[in-house]
């Protein structure tokens, strides 16, 4: 479930990227729109116009840099926005102190209506409060720039404080907004990754049914015609190769059965099914195991199991079947060494694995080896 | 050890601890087909105690079942490694049991299933404080995990393994193209190498000096 989350986060985050792309752009085109001109035009008004072109920049900069890294979706240190905001009130109060005392509210005077659209920015992926923060901070830098530069009238403090609702209005509504987009986006994306696990699973449980039912059909028909031949007396039940064909399916059946089960061995389960498959048949079968069972797919299990299903049926007395699993290499190791008469011929060599067998004296030895193909 | 009743050749005595008197019996069946005979048992029975009381106390080796009477003498193990060379003989098969007590200081370890021909070569090897490793043993070490684990090289491991697959060193050997002798030399430099690794409790000192006079490990590799 961690994957889906992630992925959730990933779309969630796809979403909110038309709100943020929004923010920057209002954001610089008010500060070259509304900023600049306000330097343009108030050049020579201005008691210093140099300062005020420094805090511009101080601006244009913490934006463009706080910008990318939105952009970017790069991590950003809590310490970014905290320095970003000084950047900024520094700026704010370098702009209050460099305009005249006539220009409180011209367009010369810029930066404290400006501050939200940039403090936006950088206390974008933060909780609306520390915007708050923000914008109070600047209130009180301006108030106090303004307060210690100049008189102002009671009627300044209102327009002041009419500016500053104006402007900080706007910007807390759209953080606000991107942010119910982006919380909106993330459920709606949760939702829907739920569903594509579902329907994912629905449609692999479906796989495995259908496979299911092609392989009983598969081994039905071969037992079919088995208990045909054996009912229509064209096969003897006495000869050698009939009875192998008999204990092959049986233990193919019995496979076929303990696959269904639930065990945190399955290969060692469905061997073990194979094995008490031959035992039945007489042969005393020892089986033993070594090593934590790596997780094979089931098409790698059926086609372990099938070499050791084919000798065990050609077995006369005895059999040892060992299973050796390792972790470094991921390796999964069958043996059986038994007294089979001659390798059966009719026995298939899965291509993924490697076979080989050889005879000392009456026994025949073939071991079956499966390692992941990257390996 | 005592004498063979022609007086030539010593004979390995034997003290055996098992509380089914079919095993006994069994044991000393097959002690008596081993001709010439080479072992003689001392005494045998279901308590450790009450065997090695007697004239059990002074045998070269020590049978041991581990579950004596619906319990597990698991934990004496290493109290009755100070003093005798213990070869367990049980039905219990699990890795764990097996390292467990092969650490706390039984010279071999013999499941009920692998039978006589293991039975008497375990025996006789272990009075010679030499290591008898049986399929089962083979089986514990490669199933091996734990960080402490000694480093084995690619040929000792792939002689254990073909020994846990294989029903004949013969067989073995042949797979190697090897003679079985050196199998026997891979098998035992493994075993060597685990008695070195662990604690060296009861008789594991006198193991690991067989091992270097056998040529099997050499002294500067005992730490």
């Amino acid at each position: 479930m961690a994957t889906v989350t992630a992925a959730a986060l990933a779309r969630a985050q796809r979403y909110a990227r038309g709100p943020l792309i929004g923010a920057i752009v209002v954001a610089g085109a008010w500060h070259v729109g509304n900023d600049l001109l306000g330097i343009a035009t108030g050049w020579h008004t201005y008691r210093a116009a140099w300062v005020a072109l420094a805090a511009w920049w101080l601006f244009t900069i913490t934006g463009t840099f706080a910008s990318v890294q939105l952009l970017r979706a790069a991590p950003m240190s809590a310490l970014v926005p905290i320095a970003g905001t000084m950047v900024l009130l520094a700026a704010v109060a370098a702009n209050a102190v460099a305009i005249s005392p006539q220009q409180n509210f011209a367009l010369a005077h810029w930066g404290w209506a400006s501050f939200a659209w940039f403090a936006m920015l950088l206390w974008w992926r933060h909780p609306l409060r520390w915007l708050g923060a923000a914008m109070l901070a600047n209130i009180a830098v301006t108030f106090a720039a303004l307060v210690i530069t100049r008189d102002l009238s009671r009627i300044d403090v209102a327009r002041i404080i009419m500016v500053f609702y104006g402007a900080g209005a706007i910007q807390l509504g759209v953080a606000a907004g991107g942010k119910a987009l982006e919380n909106t986006a993330r459920r709606a994306s949760q939702i829907s990754s739920a569903e594509m696990v579902l329907a994912t699973n629905r449609e692999a449980a479906q796989r495995i049914h259908t496979d299911r039912r092609r392989r009983y059909r598969d081994i039905g028909h071969d037992v079919r015609q088995l208990l045909a031949g054996l009912a229509a007396s064209t096969l003897d039940p006495g000869a050698e190769h009939v009875q192998q064909r008999c204990g092959v399916q049986a233990a193919r059946l019995r496979r076929l059965l303990a696959e269904h089960d639930d065990s945190p061995s399955p290969l060692l389960h469905e061997l073990r099914a194979c094995a008490t498959n031959a035992e039945r048949n007489g042969v005393a079968v020892t089986l033993e195991a070594v090593g934590v069972e790596p997780d094979l797919p089931v098409k790698v299990r059926r086609a372990l199991c099938e070499v050791p299903i084919h000798l065990l049926a050609a077995t006369r007395t005895q059999a040892r079947l060992t299973v050796v699993c390792t972790q470094e290499p991921i390796q999964v190791d069958i043996s059986v060494v038994a007294d089979a008469g001659a390798l059966p011929q009719a026995m298939p060599a899965p291509a993924e694995i490697e076979m080989f067998a050889s005879r000392e004296e009456e026994l025949l030895w073939v071991r079956t080896r499966w390692a992941p193909r990257s390996s | 050890m005592g004498t063979n009743p022609l007086g030539a050749e010593e004979l390995v005595t034997v003290a055996v601890v098992d509380d089914h008197q079919v095993v006994l019996d069994g044991i000393r069946a097959w002690i008596h087909q081993d001709q010439p005979a080479r072992i003689h048992v001392l005494a045998d029975g279901g308590q450790i105690d009450s065997v090695l009381a007697g004239p059990g106390g002074r045998a070269d080796v020590l049978i041991l079942d581990l579950g004596l009477f619906g319990g597990s003498v698991a934990d004496r193990v290493a109290e009755l490694a100070e003093r005798h060379r213990v070869v367990v003989f049980s039905a219990e098969r699990s890795d764990e049991t097996i390292r467990a007590v092969l650490a706390a200081g039984a010279v071999a370890y013999l499941t009920k299933d692998e039978g006589k021909e293991h039975f008497i070569g375990t025996v006789l090897a272990a009075a010679e404080d030499r290591a008898y490793v049986t399929p089962s043993v083979a089986r514990a070490m490669l199933g091996d995990t734990s960080p402490h684990r000694p480093r084995l090289s690619d040929q000792e491991r792939r002689a254990l393994l073909l020994w846990f697959q294989l029903p004949k060193k013969q067989a073995v050997a042949t797979q190697m193209g090897i003679s079985v002798e050196t199998v026997d030399q891979y098998i035992g430099r493994a075993r060597a190498k685990y008695l070195d690794s662990g604690r060296q409790a009861g008789n594991k000192a006198a193991m690991v000096a067989r091992a270097i006079e056998d040529g099997l490990i050499r002294p500067e590799d005992v730490r």
